[in-house]
């Protein structure tokens, strides 16, 4: 049992050890376990979209009231192999590219994009001393590779070189880059409160202080709102809307499979995340004593929690337009995401120096309360307006349509 | 030759290729695409350089915004595909001139100086931090930064001016 | 510190094999029958018509614009937060003037009706 106390070291340190019996030079030593250690983290989260792509459609299809994967021809049971098929399928299937395209940005699209998606994980905490490399950067290096992103969508819609792709592309980075910005202030305000980029210290800082959703939920919802629209989730969803611009950038893609991997992985990826910054990550009850239970129970039931939030949302809400998304990230998220971290840099230093920790929780939870006073009655009062607006409107038109009887 | 400098070849090449590929593609969409591969060059080298956050920065700021906005500005105008179209305009012997003189001066300047060749000294942990402390110090840098603030309030009252006037 | 991006370098080189080989590996089992209509561009059997590069609405240009000037003020705010901690009062206040001219630009954006995209 002392063995499974850290498993996911142990089996990291026992294969150091015998690459060192095995008489190869140091350097030879670390390459391999890079190598090694690289591919395992790689295959992390491309091998799991297989569990909890079935886990999707089970939601949804209880969302739906209906019963979802339970018996098809090839399924098995419990839709258990849905999934492999669905793969081997994408794998075996034709792929044209269309004679229009541009070969070259075409093929190594959905490449960028995976990349990227495979890259984020580099820095994410899994558990216990469990992570790819705890970059002095974290958190600001998971924001840089948005940028990657982009690219990769931009690619995608031009080398299809036909209207279809390319007007979805635009559309989807304009949204894509408007949501950087409050996802980039928010991070901002957790950054502030621990003091470093780094994901572990933001994990153990959460062990001092509360669990930031509960410090300042305001930066969690913040945050939640803006990374709706990198996997495609509505509300915040046209990257990909299936009714306006068909299957969005990746329309002339024969094999989309790589797309849909991708982004999978990153509303994994984005799961985890949230989770990190603003659930304590992999901490819990028990961890010290066993750190894989840090891994295999407390964060993978965060994740799943926060998966499922998402996929309510995603099922449950209309999808808004490009010019209205735009107009929440612009006009709602920014401006609120700008204010937020100046309440939280005033409430943080109002405090006397000697202020433990529990004290300024409390003083981030007042702020945060005060602002909820102010925020939802300027919303309720926009909204007001909007109605009376549409009243009005519709007034206007009555009388006339009367007329014309 | 150490890892280091093997590495800081291969960065360097791509970061050359790249850009020699930006201004002798064709297609306006592969240039900007090699630009941005280009900018992943110099982040690498900043990696080098035990700079990461100023890595950060450049795939942030290069990759996130300039491409984006060149990649956009190239959308927006047209003919951009088409290969009859002569690659350099009338200036061009104006524009080779210029970049004669700079490249003269420059290889001038490299050769001159006198390099160095003590080892680096280690970087503080705490060099970002530290640059956060110096930018709002009132000793360092307090009134470039807030000047910062009005520059970019001015770029954007700009930006949408001379966008709208039309 | 390089140690640990040397883990993001081989992390980078794994991926884009992954990423490369499932392709080229699927091209090997796949049937490959094209016909010419087969690689017509089209979506649900609706040929696009006139070309592709039809220009743009200016207006994403200055979304872009406006995206970038955020960009560079948040990369000039990340420095302070990370050192937020161990900084004073008065700092935080010579923040808040910095946030507010950016709000300021903001609210201007908005009178004009520029934040209405598209």
């Amino acid at each position: 049992m002392e063995f499974l106390k850290d498993l996911i070291i142990n089996i990291g340190q026992w294969f150091v050890a015998l690459l060192a019996d095995a008489g190869l030079p140091d350097i030879w030593v670390q390459v391999i376990t890079l190598g090694v250690g690289a591919f395992t983290l790689a295959l992390v989260p491309l091998a799991t979209p297989f569990l909890l792509i079935l886990y999707e459609r089970k939601v949804v299809a209880r969302i739906a009231d209906r019963l979802g994967l339970n018996n098809s021809a090839y399924g098995g049971p419990y839709g258990l192999l849905q999934v492999p098929d669905d793969a081997i399928k994408m794998f075996t299937k034709e792929d044209s590219v269309p004679a229009t395209a541009d070969r070259w940005v075409f093929n190594s699209a959905p490449v960028v994009c995976v990349t990227v998606a495979v890259l984020i994980w580099g820095v994410i905490p899994l558990g216990p001393g469990v992570i790819g490399s705890d970059l002095s950067i974290g958190i600001f290096y998971i924001l840089s590779l948005g940028a990657g992103s982009v690219v990769a969508v931009l690619m995608a819609g031009w080398g299809s070189n036909n209207e279809y792709s390319l007007a979805a592309a635009l559309c989807g980075v304009a949204t894509l880059i408007s949501r950087e910005i409050p996802l980039v202030l928010s991070v901002m305000a957790v950054v502030m409160v621990v003091g470093s980029f780094s994901m572990p210290d933001i994990i153990a800082a959460q062990d001092q202080y509360a669990w930031f959703l509960f410090a300042m939920p305001w930066t969690a919802l913040i945050f939640l709102a803006s990374i709706l629209s990198e996997p495609g989730r509505r509300p915040f969803e046209t990257v990909k809307a299936d009714s306006e611009v068909v299957a969005g950038y990746f329309t002339a893609y024969s094999k989309f499979g790589m797309f849909y991997l991708a982004e999978f992985m990153n509303q994994l990826a984005m799961s985890i995340l949230f989770a990190t910054l603003f659930l304590g990550g992999w901490r819990g009850p028990f961890v010290e004593q066993i750190p894989i239970l840090g891994t295999v129970l407390w964060l993978a039931i965060k994740t799943l929690f926060v998966m499922s939030v998402i996929q309510l949302l995603h099922y449950s809400l209309p999808r808004l337009r490009t010019d209205q998304i735009l107009a929440v990230t612009w006009k709602f998220l920014t401006p609120l995401a700008l204010v937020n971290i100046c309440v939280l840099a005033l409430a943080g230093k109002t405090l006397p120096p000697n202020a433990g920790p529990w004290t300024r929780t409390l003083a981030f939870l007042a702020a945060n309360i005060g602002m909820t006073l102010v925020v939802l009655p300027i919303l309720a009062a926009r909204d007001r307006a909007a109605r009376r607006r549409q009243e009005q409107i519709r007034r206007a038109a009555q009388p006339s349509s009367r007329k014309h009887k | 030759m150490t890892l280091q400098q093997i590495l800081f070849l291969i960065f360097s090449a791509i970061t050359l290729i790249a850009a020699l590929m930006v201004v002798t593609r064709r297609n306006l969409c592969h240039a900007a695409l090699f630009m941005v591969l280009s900018f992943f060059g110099v982040a690498g080298l900043y990696v080098l350089l035990e700079a990461p956050f100023l890595a950060g920065v450049q795939v942030f700021i290069y990759v996130g915004g300039i491409s984006t906005l060149i990649i956009f500005a190239i959308v927006l105008t047209r003919d951009v595909v088409d290969p009859t179209l002569p690659p350099h305009n009338r200036q061009w012997i104006a524009g080779a001139l210029v970049m004669a003189l700079l490249c003269s001066v420059l290889i001038w300047t490299v050769l001159g100086y006198q390099w160095t060749t003590t080892t680096p000294g280690q970087v503080p942990a705490d060099s970002i931090a530290r640059l956060g402390t110096i930018l709002v110090d009132p000793e360092g840098f307090l009134l470039p930064f807030e000047v910062t603030s009005v520059l970019l309030f001015a770029v954007l009252i700009g930006a949408i001016t001379i966008a709208r006037e039309r | 510190m390089l140690n640990q991006f040397a883990f993001i370098g081989f992390l980078l080189i794994v991926a884009l094999i992954l990423g490369a080989a499932t392709p080229i590996l699927a091209r090997l089992v796949r049937p490959q029958k094209a016909i010419p209509r087969k690689l017509e561009m089209d979506e649900c059997d609706m040929r696009t018509h006139g070309e592709t590069w039809v220009e743009f609405k200016a207006q994403y240009y200055t979304l872009v614009i406006v995206f970038l000037l955020f960009d560079v003020a948040a990369v000039f705010l990340l420095p302070w937060a990370l050192a937020y901690n161990t900084l004073e009062l008065y700092t935080a206040i010579e923040v808040i003037a910095f946030i507010l001219m950016l709000l300021g630009g903001l609210v201007y954006l908005w009178r004009k009706g520029a934040l209405e995209w598209l």
